[in-house]
């Protein structure tokens, strides 16, 4: 059992028949992966809980990112590019233990934010086409 | 546009235009978990061939792509900033310790405690005999 710190994480995309990573990234996460289920609680269902039962389907959800945004470079560029020519790709989440998550992104989304006193950041997501692609 | 790798890049044997689009100089290297690598030298000719020159992960490889390169190191000119970056992320150094890691006074940190490994400007705290 560890506990694996988060600094050495990074999300890689692709650009140009290569993985190559996405820089200035300053948080990660998943959200939306989960079991699709179908509610089949009747009016004979005998006791109090509503039941559920497996679809067969699951949700792959996004993956939602946070990062110190620079219209000018060149792995950002590659992000912006997607949302005008949008186009299934290659990305993967790489852990600092060095286990990965890969998976295919359906689209990308992209809102940057330019505040007082701060830099300018961005938020954004990747969607995800079936599921990801679990490897320890 | 042309690029030629100068580190080994990932790459999925199944994307299609892959075989059109690289030249490898060897055979790819697999690894034991699967991946494939492009080995260093690979050249791509692809629309975003400049992005990888941008990005330090491969030099120009034609005039189209240093052109395109020039023009976006004109606009940004962070190759500086950038050779940081990819380095801080590569030694997964903390925000908090990015001064210390770009002045020298650490390289990383040990994977058992956690503590900073000292860098070569790092100060020596210990009294001289």
């Amino acid at each position: 059992m560890a506990k694996v710190i988060s600094k050495g994480s990074k999300i890689q995309q692709t650009i140009a028949m290569s993985l190559t990573d996405v820089a200035q990234m300053v948080s990660f996460s998943s959200s939306g992966a989960e079991n699709e289920t179908v509610d089949t609680t009747t009016l004979d269902t005998s006791g109090a809980g509503k039941e559920y039962l497996a679809t067969g389907y699951t949700e792959g959800g996004s993956i939602d990112f946070e990062l110190i945004f620079d219209p000018a470079l060149a792995g950002h560029q590659a992000i912006t590019d997607l949302l005008t020519t949008p186009a299934e790709v290659a990305w993967k989440v790489v852990f600092s233990d060095t286990s990965e998550y890969a998976f295919t992104g359906a689209g990308v989304g992209l809102d940057f934010t330019v505040d007082m006193a701060d830099v300018i950041r961005a938020t954004g997501s990747v969607k995800l086409d079936q599921l990801f692609t679990y490897t320890t | 546009m042309k690029c030629k790798l100068t580190r080994e890049l990932e790459f999925r044997p199944d994307w299609e235009g892959l075989k059109e689009s690289v030249t490898w100089p060897s055979e790819p290297r697999v690894d034991d978990r699967g991946r494939h690598w492009h080995p260093v030298g690979t050249v791509i000719d692809h629309v975003q061939a400049w992005m990888l020159v941008a990005n330090l992960d491969a030099d120009a490889a034609d005039d189209e792509c240093e052109e395109r390169v020039k023009v976006h190191r004109m606009k940004c000119n962070s190759t500086t900033d950038l050779k940081l970056a990819r380095a801080r992320l590569e030694a997964g150094i903390h925000p908090d310790d990015f001064e210390a890691f770009d002045a020298g006074e650490m390289v990383g940190y040990d994977p058992e405690t956690g503590d900073p490994i000292p860098g070569p400007n790092a100060d020596d705290d210990e009294d001289d005999d």
